[in-house]
């Protein structure tokens, strides 16, 4: 008897496992389905968090003034400004659409935009940084920006800065992302510009709503039918949190959903080769870099900064965990932007040429160094190979990794050795974003209001500040450019605080049948273009 | 399973306890041997610490030597057990990494017994205020699963192979407290404690040379059968990221990175995974064996 | 995965229970092992390294914002005013909001613990099912070939990390056979189709009547129970044998046996008969244990539980959060606990 228990116990167990698949085998022809990890999806507030993931939700819900086009960042695109002129004095003056309404039912109005653009630096929330970056402070904005009528927006310049910039590096990004003030007003709690409320819920025009958040697991988009654009061929987005990169890859070829986004190097090999799936790899501007605090004892020599960059295994590495990552590309300004080299920086990996700098510094008995990283590839990757490959100079790495919070806390209170990082600007097609995070640093005191990677890692040039400052007020072209040539010979002396890697690559897997989804290098990649095959 | 612990010896009454003691020892180690299994678990813990020791022999490459050109190689005559994403070869990475599981085992055991032994014998013996606030701390460290505690430590401590040790010891010390602790309840009213407590000796002393010493065989027994249980705590550690760095070739952590890799090239996460099944099964193994050999309802 | 620390825990609060002979002192007990657990975890939170500031603004975060967020979190005050504010806030009902969600703690694990418990209660079911009628087979065949194939094959999944278990049963299940769904709880077509009662799929979807949802959320569910069931199940298993053996040694079982009671009889009518309340006790410890495999397995199968949630709240320093959980935990724990004194006493003759 208690035999025939146990099969039964037995028979159940399998018979369940064996049960037909009932998922469906492809998702819908008016749904698009995503896979990513939504660990960096904290709020919805677009003008308070700025991981990649959230960017891109972001842009689903909220329209922008502009766009930059994913194919060639410096042209610009209209959303909700129709045109825009620069009048003689600088001005920016946008004449907005006057058909589009926010998903309250509120239309789109001069007022909230203008609120919208105030909103960052008087609620002092994240976005701000790239407002204060041209000149703009919460005693200044509103003054600076205001609205003229109900659908014209008029911006004044802050600083010399020429204000196409400023249409790059803000109004294109998330940072700009227009919010329903009448909405946000009816939901502000003591004054907190209603981060409380968006943190949550949806306040955008863009072409699809929030229908639903549960955080680490999924977030559900529903189509916006009033949308000016006419409204998208999908009816719904779902995006669904898959931390593990092997279950969205089994996911993606097995049709369970459309769009991986987070996979790891070998996936991307292997898909590529799949036909029914599309791999995009779209350069961005960022850069992987190994970041080093110069204001450390020994990596604050030149000479042992520039050590280091002999120490990396370009070749292996972009072989073997870069392939997919990232673009041999070493100068501080991105290929191909205005004032960029033509040449690549001349490195290698060379063990005798960094023993022999080691030695001119002093080092040539080797040293110890800690290296902080994501504990996600290709960060890991980096730092694994760059440990090795120190070794044989008698650098002692220590990898220590962590989530995003600990690691750059670390590096927020400029406490590190090494940082493998990526980042060092290029959200937007000018140069000035380069040179504006990885060597721009203003003020190199604990109370700078400007922590970019140059804070962070303590290089201070009063020189190389007033250089770039003069570059971005130039208006002509060729001189601008050779503005930027020089500021990257002076840089290069000073010996720089980042160990170049690659220049980004930000790649996804698509399934074939989707079209018209574009990768955009600025996070700002529109799904609502999306169709079905 | 404090009840199962107790120790007996067949045979005639003995005349001195060192005799006793003896006999009873001989007969547990000839009962304990006598079962297959518990052989084999042996055998494979033997296996384990003959690696760990000969590592530099056994291994055919350096377990650090990246080879970004030979990425991914699948198990063949270059690399037996194929090699990961940096071209290292992972038999030799396996073969080294048995010293880590080693050492977190050694460590913890070490770290834990002594700990144990002093909270319970302390709180056994003193009675009163003392033993409530030790065995209440017993308490809300044990009113806490031990993954999710050494969790929390290892998160606060920060991630790395010293730390878990530390983290696992500190969720690992409260049972063999409340074992010591039971054992010195008894002790305690012995006629023998009596005693030596009317010779005058201070009350360290009764605890340090006395109490102790006779509480040892079985904490060192509960100690062993909490191996396993360590071994799976670290490579959970080590696959949350938070247990040995990279390059340390333990083994959680190579079933953590391997996992990147698992459907083009299983051997990465899936020969790490095996070896700590087979070691924590080999001292499951031999815990079991323990058990069955002391339990009285089994004899 | 404590495999023996259960049975240690059992008796300790009956032990208080007794000596102090009232129900007060042991809700006083209980209240304080609570408050120790807060305190300890809001010492470790203290430490940690993580800046939940940046969890929220991400690395490019801006020096202004990050003062407002700073002061939001009132991470400016001393850490005994924080912890003053929080049980403050605790014994009005109120857990604090989460970082990593930037919502009321209590609603978040509304949401994510039903997740939880839905898996380790099926996973439970499967470790009983079979656990026990192996570890009566095994105590029957005591020292035979069918008690060592059971030994192995249930240590087997007590040794195996659930984590690989995990990945290869995805491997092997999900990416080559197609038996069952992937990762998460639902598919999505069938997100919407049934209401929210309880938060557990499995009942909801029966409730409302939807077989669909209900097969799918079981093919999603069936992998992950499956191993955690298959880990807990060595130990389940094993208490049964030793529990089975002591019973057949019993008088009143050679009595029936001489009475002429066939063999199937006296070991299901007599001996398990008896055994059925110790092994309750046993299961209720078991189901406690059961977190330490979830934290691992939801990492593997995105099962948008609470292990998740808890090492999200860990990894972001996210204070509130993780004390949120740790309460939870040690409720449960301490509830199990005391749950299966009380079974021992009220149930068990021996005891009376």
């Amino acid at each position: 008897m208690f035999k025939s228990n146990t099969i039964a116990a037995c028979l159940l167990v399998f018979a369940v496992g064996a049960a037909p698949d009932r998922a469906l085998a492809e998702t819908p022809s008016d749904q698009l389905v995503i896979g990513m990890t939504l660990a960096n999806v904290l709020q919805m507030d677009p003008h308070d968090t700025g991981s990649y993931e959230k960017s891109h939700i972001s842009t689903q819900m909220y329209d922008r003034l502009v766009e930059m086009d994913p194919e060639n960042e410096s042209i610009l695109r209209p959303l909700l400004a129709e045109s825009w002129e620069f009048e003689e004095n600088g001005d920016l003056v946008m004449q907005l659409r006057q058909d589009a309404v926010f998903h309250s039912g509120n239309k789109v109005t001069a007022e909230d935009v203008v609120y919208s653009l105030h909103r960052p630096l008087l609620g002092a929330m994240n976005a701000s940084s790239t407002f204060r970056d041209v000149g703009f402070t919460p005693e200044n904005v509103e003054e600076l920006i205001t609205a003229e009528g109900d659908y014209t927006v008029r911006i004044r310049r802050p600083s010399d800065m020429n204000l196409v910039i400023f249409m790059y590096s803000a109004l294109a990004q998330t940072a700009g992302s227009i919010v329903d003030k009448q909405l946000v007003l009816e939901n502000e709690v003591d004054g907190d510009f209603g981060n409380a409320f968006l943190k949550n819920n949806d306040g955008g025009s863009g072409p699809f709503s929030l229908n639903r958040w549960n955080p680490n697991e999924l977030i559900v988009l529903d189509r916006f039918d009033d949308h000016w654009l006419g409204g998208s061929e999908m009816s719904r987005i779902f995006i669904m949190h898959i931390p593990e990169a092997q279950a969205q890859r089994l996911q993606l070829e097995r049709g369970d959903i459309d769009m991986a986004y987070t996979l790891s190097p070998s996936d991307y090999a292997s898909l590529d080769a799949n036909p029914d799936i599309d791999v995009q790899k779209v350069i961005g501007d960022g850069y992987y870099h190994i970041a080093m605090s110069t204001d450390h004892e020994i990596l604050g020599d030149p000479k042992v900064r520039l050590a280091l960059r002999y120490l990396v295994p370009y070749d292996g590495l972009q072989e073997s965990v870069m392939t997919y990552f990232s673009e041999p590309w070493h100068q501080p300004i991105s290929r191909g932007k205005v004032g960029a080299f033509d040449e690549d920086l001349p490195v290698s990996y060379d063990v005798d040429k960094a023993k022999e700098l080691l030695a001119e510094a002093g080092y040539a008995d080797g040293m110890e160094l800690e290296i902080l990283t994501l504990s996600q590839p290709p960060f890991i990757d980096i730092a694994t190979a760059f440990q090795e490959s120190a070794s044989a100079a008698g650098i002692d790495v220590k990898v220590t990794q962590g989530a995003g919070s600990v690691v750059y806390g670390q590096m927020r209170q400029r406490e590190f050795d090494l940082i493998v990082g990526r980042n060092l600007g290029g959200k937007y097609g000018d140069p000035h974003s380069n040179v504006a995070s990885s060597m721009y640093n203003p003020d190199n005191t604990e109370a700078s209001s400007l922590q970019n990677y140059a804070w962070r890692c303590s290089f201070y040039d009063e020189e190389l500040n007033a250089m770039i400052e003069a570059a971005a007020a130039e208006q002509d072209e060729s001189k601008r450019a050779e503005m930027y040539h020089e500021i990257q010979n002076h840089y290069e002396e000073l010996g720089p605080p980042f160990v170049m890697i690659g220049q980004r690559i930000d790649p996804f897997a698509v399934r074939t049948n989707v079209k018209g989804v574009i990768r955009h290098p600025s996070w700002t990649t529109r799904w609502d273009l999306a169709v079905k095959e | 399973m404090t009840e199962a612990i107790i120790i007996e010896g067949p045979g005639a009454p003995p005349e001195t306890a060192g005799q006793a003691r003896m006999r009873a020892l001989r007969g547990f180690v000839s009962r304990f041997v006598s079962k297959p299994l518990t052989v084999l678990g042996l055998i494979i813990v033997g296996v384990l610490i003959f690696t760990a020791i000969f590592a530099p022999l056994l291994a055919t490459h350096s377990p650090f030597a990246q080879d970004l050109a030979n990425t991914l190689q699948p198990p063949g005559a270059a690399h037996w057990f194929g090699s990961d994403e940096y071209g290292r070869d992972i038999y030799s990475r396996i073969v080294y990494g048995s010293r880590y599981t080693l050492l977190i085992v050694f460590m913890v055991s070490v770290t834990v017994a002594p700990i144990g032994l002093l909270v319970g014998c302390v709180s056994g013996y003193a009675g009163g205020w003392v033993d409530t606030v030790l065995m209440r701390l017993t308490d809300i460290f044990l009113s806490f699963p031990g993954l999710a505690l050494a969790l929390a430590f290892v998160a606060a401590l920060g991630a790395g192979l010293e730390n878990a040790i530390l983290a696992i010891s500190l969720t690992a010390w409260p049972p063999i407290a409340r074992l010591a602790r039971a054992e010195t309840l008894t002790i305690r009213s012995s006629d023998y404690i009596a005693a030596v407590r009317l010779l005058g000796a201070s009350p360290l002393r009764i605890v340090v040379r006395h109490v102790v010493p006779m509480c040892l065989p079985s904490v060192i027994i509960r100690v062993t059968l909490n191996m396993a249980a360590i071994i799976l705590t670290a490579a959970g550690l080590g696959f949350l990221g938070l247990g040995a760095q990279p390059p340390v070739p333990e083994w959680g952590a190579m079933t953590s990175t391997g996992r990147n890799y698992l459907i083009d090239a299983w051997w990465l996460a899936g020969i790490p995974g095996g070896a700590i099944l087979l070691v924590s099964l080999a001292f499951n193994l031999i815990g079991d064996g323990l058990r069955d050999t002391l339990d009285p309802r089994a004899s | 995965m404590t495999f023996p620390s259960g049975t240690e825990t059992a008796g300790r609060y009956a032990a208080y229970g007794r000596r102090a002979n009232n129900g007060a002192r042991l809700l006083g007990s209980v209240l304080a092992t609570l408050f120790g657990l807060l305190v300890l975890t809001f010492v470790i939170g203290r430490v940690l390294p993580a800046d939940p500031v940046i969890a929220i603004l991400g690395d490019d975060y801006d020096p202004a914002a990050y003062q407002r967020v700073f002061l939001e979190l009132g991470l400016d005050q001393p850490l005994y005013v924080q912890f003053g504010i929080y049980i403050k806030n605790i014994l009005t009902g109120d857990l604090g909001n989460a970082v990593i969600t930037g919502r009321p703690v209590i609603q978040d694990i509304l949401r994510v613990f039903p997740a939880t418990m839905e898996l380790a209660t099926i996973s439970l079911l499967i470790a009983v099912l079979v656990g026990v009628p192996l570890g009566v087979i095994a105590a029957v065949n005591r020292d035979r070939l069918p008690d060592h194939i059971i030994r192995v094959v249930t240590l087997l999944g007590f040794s195996a990390p659930v984590f690989w278990l995990g990945l290869m049963g995805l491997v092997v299940f999900y990416a080559h056979l197609g038996w069952v769904a992937g990762s998460g709880r639902l598919s999505l077509f069938y997100l919407d189709l049934v209401p929210y009662r309880t938060g557990l799929i499995l009942l909801d979807s029966l409730l409302a009547g939807e077989m669909d949802v209900f097969w799918d959320a079981l093919n999603h569910l069936v992998l992950p129970a499956s191993i955690l069931g298959y880990a807990s199940m060595a130990y389940i298993a094993r208490m049964t044998r030793s529990f089975m053996l002591a019973q057949m040694n019993q008088e009143y079982i050679l009595t029936a046996r001489i009475k002429g009671c066939s063999p199937n009889a006296v070991i299901w009518k007599h001996a398990f008969k008896n055994i059925r309340v110790q092994l309750l006790t046993i299961v209720a410890l078991t189901y406690g244990g059961l977190v330490d495999g979830a934290v691992l397995i939801e990492t593997v199968f995105a099962w948008p539980g609470f292990g998740q949630y808890m090492v999200g709240a860990l990894t972001f320093g996210d204070m509130n959060a993780v004390l949120g959980c740790v309460l939870l935990i040690g409720i449960i724990f301490v509830g199990l606990n005391l749950l299966s004194d009380a079974l021992y006493r009220v149930f068990d003759p021996r005891t009376k």
